[in-house]
């Protein structure tokens, strides 16, 4: 229970801090459950149980510790050309805390995933640009998820956790006499003032041991929407001539400047999955995902400007100047998605050790629809093939009487060609075609403690 | 327990990474529809122009593309009223490999004065050349680009009745994997067309609009003349085409026309004027253009813009050549460059 505490502790100290969307849902999440090609609902009992399904924590029933690197190399082409996106790299990792409570079985678990490069990325792009939608920007993300699990009869196991994010609001005022002759002589005060507000979604899942050495398991991921606002305010007066001079012209004006912009989301997802252990060394596993990407927004800023000059009366050729009219967005109109997903594994005793090979595929229909208009959100149907092994030492001294287990795992993104052709034949950036590879590789050291 | 030590230590050496700069935006498409900006006189040897010669106006150029950074350039040199068709070849948009040469001068009696505002695409066996004359269009062939045989009459004359009301100018073309062409002219400030067979068979005008009377152009001066108080800078009239056509790698063929625009006289301080600029138009099928909304190049730096010619050198930059000033009071008027995207300066050519 110390362990439970200190783990419960570590986590209140960084949850308010705050992690925001998410690589795992493009990746993968630690080595072994990224090369059964994620289809670990239903059989997940390890660190990644705090991403793929936060019932499997309460399988642990000693503490565990894991700690592993990730990195992607995506090759991304439109015409052929690698259009160079980030690569997504860092590292990944957590800890499970088992106990019990009330005589029952119980556990904490703590998933992270801490980019190398930088912790968080926004870019604001016109909605005409074309960009990967689904890579670049939105992987570049801090993941920090704490769960709970707690198994009330041996056949079931029930878990929850929260994710928390970071939300910005922002607001600058300027006030003050601003000279139109002599600028240097303005006289303004201005203020800035900063919100950071967290945003949580929830996690949940359930397994349930069948006969037969089937397991089921069903998952639930919230959505999320990270939005980003700034606001600026300037009140003030033009002056023309001396900014002291009482006979100066002096027009009273306000412009207000209020931004908005979606700099993440994450879809509503629900798994349902099932393993079946045909023999103590051989498991085989699939799952099924519903994606409700229907309810993503179009993620270009909206900006409202206004401005309003008192002119005063008697003076000829002076004139508010129109404000442009901002930009209309187009509705994405991105469609939910069911992404099915297979596993198997093949363990082999070695000694008291063990090793494993696995396997994982994955089909990942896009649900980013045809680009016929101004906007340019590139994306393709992905097929992800894995492949991963795991060692497994046991007993390995005084020091350690637990396990040690290394996982590495490698996977190929293969996406398919896709022609974007465009209405209008004068369409700015006009047909092109996109394909392209992510190769994902990474490796899991994990510790187990008896 | 050392093993253990081993294995975390590899693991974090290996993460010993820096920042990458922000990317994904790299080698984007592009539709070539700019905004283009003119070099000057820091990025050219020659000064302000590409191409230039003394007491001599050089203009109407046209792009024929050699390989990736190789294009020929075609273009009209006047002398007086002598007007002879000449052809350079232009590295990486900027450098000239030799001196032009002439390549077509008047020879038959119908050429009258001079032929002029050449245009020249590649055939299955060698290349055809359109250009103009006071009396009509011509059309040349070569085995080589260099050496013409200009055909024995003027392949297409005036027609009032079919909208042409002032003699036929600066023609263009584009010839097809069938070796059908499709030829594009300016007539009475608006831009038409004709297609035909093969190079040997007659021309038949194109009507753009068939449910109307009378024949349509390919590109009319557009009726944006007073826009919420902006001029349209297409308002007043459209000439000088460049048909090109591009097979995208999406599978469809789409058709570019590049063009000169001239808005309606507006009010300026001291009286009133036009402003000249560069339009670009896309087709699916060479016959239904929609007009960009706002032009390519504008004539902020460069009154006199006109006469475009695009062409690509294999990456996504686009070099525009047109016509233009030499020299800041306009009396030397030559070839100029342009280039998009816009937002990098080059280097002095050597």
């Amino acid at each position: 229970m110390r362990a439970t505490a200190l783990a419960l502790a570590l986590a209140l100290a960084l949850a308010p801090a705050g992690a925001r969307a998410n690589p795992l849902d493009m990746y993968g999440f630690l080595s072994r459950s990224t090369a059964l090609g994620g289809a670990v609902t239903a059989d997940v009992g390890d660190v990644s149980a705090g991403y793929y399904n936060p019932a499997g924590l309460a399988r642990l029933r000693s503490f565990r510790a894991e700690l592993g690197y990730l990195y992607t190399s995506p090759s991304l082409n439109t015409d052929g050309r690698d259009n160079h996106v980030d690569s997504t790299r860092g590292f990944v990792g957590g800890l499970v805390a088992p106990g019990r409570i009330f005589r029952l079985p119980f556990a904490f678990g703590l998933a992270v995933h801490v980019p190398d490069d930088r912790l968080s990325q926004v870019r604001a792009l016109p909605q005409t640009q074309p960009r990967w939608e689904l890579y670049s920007v939105r992987l570049q993300r801090l993941y920090i998820a704490a769960s709970l699990a707690i198994s009330p009869w041996r056949w079931l196991r029930l878990g929850g956790g929260l994710v928390f994010m970071a939300s910005t609001r922002g607001g600058f005022d300027i006030s003050g006499r601003i000279s139109a002759t002599q600028p240097a002589n303005s006289a303004l005060t201005h203020g800035v003032d900063a919100d950071l507000t967290a945003v949580r979604y929830l996690q949940a899942g359930a397994q349930v041991d069948l006969p037969g050495n089937v397991t089921l398991g069903a998952a639930y991921r919230d959505e999320f929407k990270l939005d980003t606002a700034l606001d600026a305010d300037l009140q003030g007066q033009i002056v023309v001539g001396g900014i002291n001079d009482p006979r100066a012209l002096t027009i009273p004006g306000h412009y207000g400047l209020r931004s908005h912009v979606m700099t993440a989301f994450q879809p509503r997802q629900v798994a349902l999955g099932a393993v079946w252990r045909m023999t103590p060394e051989l498991r085989v596993m699939a799952d099924l995902m519903w994606v409700q990407w229907s309810r993503y927004e179009n993620p270009t800023a909206s900006l409202d400007v206004a401005l309003d000059l008192t002119i005063p009366a008697g003076v000829p050729g002076l004139r508010q100047p129109s404000v442009p009219r901002p930009a209309a967005r187009e509705a994405m109109r991105f469609r939910d998605t069911f992404v099915p997903r297979v596993g198997l594994e093949l363990t082999t005793p070695v000694g008291r050790h063990s090793l494993a090979f696995r396997l994982g595929y994955h089909f990942d229909p896009t649900p980013v629809p045809a680009q016929a208009g101004l906007t340019n959100f590139i994306d393709s149907s992905r097929h992800v093939a894995a492949f991963g092994l795991g060692l497994t030492l046991r007993r390995l001294g005084a020091l350690l009487p637990g396990t040690v287990v290394l996982d590495a795992h490698a996977s190929m993104q293969l996406l398919n060609s896709r022609s974007i052709v465009k209405a209008d034949p004068n369409d700015p950036v006009g047909d092109y075609l996109a394909s392209g590879t992510v190769l994902n590789v990474g490796t899991t050291l994990a510790v187990g403690f008896e | 327990m050392k093993a253990l030590g081993a294995i975390v230590l590899a693991l974090l050496a290996g993460c010993g990474t820096l920042a990458a700069p922000g990317a994904g935006d790299t080698d984007l498409p592009s539709g070539r529809s700019g905004p283009y900006r003119l070099l000057d006189s820091e990025e050219l040897s020659e000064g302000l122009c590409l191409l230039r010669e003394e007491s001599v106006v050089l203009s109407d150029p046209a792009a024929l593309p050699l390989g990736p950074h190789r294009t020929a350039l075609y273009f009209t040199r006047r002398e007086g009223a002598r007007r002879t068709i000449l052809r350079a070849v232009v590295v990486d948009g900027r450098r000239l490999e030799a001196p032009p040469e002439e390549v077509l001068a008047p020879s038959l009696a119908w050429h009258g004065d001079g032929v002029g505002a050449p245009d020249v695409a590649a055939t299955r066996d060698g290349f055809a050349m359109v250009f103009d004359t006071a009396a009509g269009l011509g059309l040349a062939t070569s085995a080589d680009g260099r050496a013409w045989r200009s055909s024995d009459a003027p392949r297409l004359t005036a027609e009032a009745s079919e909208g042409e009301l002032t003699p036929l100018r600066a023609p263009t073309l584009v010839v097809r994997r069938d070796d059908s062409l499709v030829i594009a002219y300016e007539s009475a400030g608006a831009i038409w067309s004709a297609t035909a067979t093969s190079l040997t068979d007659p021309l038949r005008r194109v009507d753009a609009d068939e449910r109307t009377p009378r024949r349509e152009s390919l590109l009319a001066p557009g009726d944006d003349a007073r826009d919420a108080g902006v001029v349209g800078y297409a308002s007043g009239a459209v000439g000088d085409p460049s048909l090109r056509a591009e097979d995208s790698l999406a599978g469809r063929t789409l058709y570019r026309l590049f063009f000169s625009a001239r808005s309606v006289p507006f009010a300026l301080d001291g009286g009133s004027d036009f402003q000249r600029a560069v339009g670009l138009a896309g087709s699916f099928d060479a016959v239904h253009f929609t007009r960009s909304e706002a032009a390519v190049l504008g004539s902020r730096v460069d009154p006199s813009v006109a006469a475009p010619s695009a062409w690509s050198d294999g990456s996504l930059r686009t070099w525009l050549f047109v016509s233009g000033r030499c020299d800041s009071n306009g009396r030397n008027q030559g070839i100029r460059v342009a280039v998009a995207p816009g937002n990098r300066r080059y280097p002095r050519t050597p």
